[in-house]
């Protein structure tokens, strides 16, 4: 596959499923810093996957695997980061954040980050609506294991709604 | 929260500056490939190169010296076997389950092989270290293999601590993230 044909698809995925990667980057970095660094490192694994992408799943699917999986590595780059920080001012942003007034869903998301790493994907995929089958096949656990943890993440999502608005969400 | 969920769909958190991710992506991207795949093959050309140096030098000086030829044998083999390895670690890539798992098993595949080949390049930095250190010793000059002999035992020790600081620490921090995302099961 040449450049810019890979190019070309890279700039397709991204105007089509940019949501997809905004919301694992909120889900996994907390400031502004790492949300940029986050998704310049998974525009790059994305890059980098568009030969290897056969078309034997979905195109959603794909981009959830490859990016959850470098969301996954990165948070255990902490100190990387913390040495990377100097450079990564030095690079040119290419994040701009909109403005944004949703107290409810910024609270979503800040009970999401408070999962543990791997939660926090199972969490993210069963909001975007998939299944557990599939939830399954995109992580590689089996369908049971993904029904106990996403059991356990619904009643703690829900008793935490309940502590903070009377009468849930 | 569903209802929640779904409602930011219809508007974007970021703008993206297209053209400058994209920049940045191909200089990153770059600059990774390199790092993954150059080392190999700087290592296998520099083995050859050198190796053919000490026959060139060997022939145009008409003097056969046996610990040079022998290092110029062992160098060659090395390079061979590098290959072979190389070879190897490019047929098994690409092989693993497609999934979060899967990705995380070949990269933990990966760091083993880093791993493996960071600790190979030591034992083949000491063999070729030792020789050379015997084949320019000299009582009368001792000062000048003490000075060679020093600067492989540095390079030999900042060898090592990359060893440890980089590769194990990753090949640790990938096999940690695959017992979390294994979980309790």
């Amino acid at each position: 596959m040449n450049s810019k044909k890979q190019s070309e698809i890279f700039s397709r995925w991204l105007e089509e499923h940019k949501g997809v990667l905004f919301k694992i980057i909120r889900v996994y970095a907390s400031t502004e810093e790492d949300q940029e660094d986050l998704f310049q490192e998974i525009s790059v694994q994305l890059w980098r996957s568009i030969p290897s992408f056969k078309g034997e799943s979905k195109i959603s699917t794909w981009i959830y695997r490859v990016s959850l999986n470098h969301a996954l590595k990165w948070t255990n780059k902490e100190k990387r980061r913390t040495d990377k920080l100097e450079a990564a001012q030095e690079q040119l942003h290419v994040l701009q954040q909109q403005e944004q007034a949703d107290p409810q869903l910024d609270w979503l998301y800040d009970q999401i980050a408070r999962l543990d790493k791997v939660d926090r994907s199972l969490c993210l995929l069963l909001f975007d609506g998939y299944q557990y089958q599939e939830i399954a096949e995109l992580i590689g656990i089996s369908e049971n294991y993904v029904g106990v943890k996403l059991n356990r993440i619904k009643k703690y999502l829900t008793e935490q709604a309940k502590k903070n608005f009377n009468n849930g969400l | 929260m569903k209802k929640i969920w779904n409602d930011q769909d219809q508007n974007a958190v970021y703008a993206i500056d297209e053209q400058t991710l994209t920049e940045n992506v191909i200089k990153q991207k770059e600059k990774s490939s390199f790092i993954a795949n150059r080392t190999e093959i700087y290592m296998i050309g520099s083995l050859m190169i050198a190796a053919a140096m000490i026959w060139g030098a060997t022939i145009y000086t008409g003097q056969i010296q046996m610990l040079p030829l022998a290092l110029s044998g062992f160098m060659l083999v090395m390079a061979i076997l590098l290959y072979k390895k190389r070879t190897k670690r490019l047929l098994w890539q690409n092989t693993f389950d497609r999934s979060v798992l899967g990705d995380l098993d070949e990269a933990i595949a990966n760091a083993d092989y880093q791993l493996n080949f960071s600790k190979w390049s030591r034992n083949l930095f000491l063999v070729v270290a030792s020789l050379t250190v015997v084949d320019v010793f000299s009582l009368e000059a001792w000062w000048k293999s003490l000075i060679v002999l020093t600067f492989f035992i540095i390079v030999y020790l900042l060898a090592k601590r990359e060893h440890k600081t980089i590769y194990l620490s990753q090949r640790n921090r990938l096999k940690s993230m695959r017992d979390q995302v294994m979980g309790a099961e």
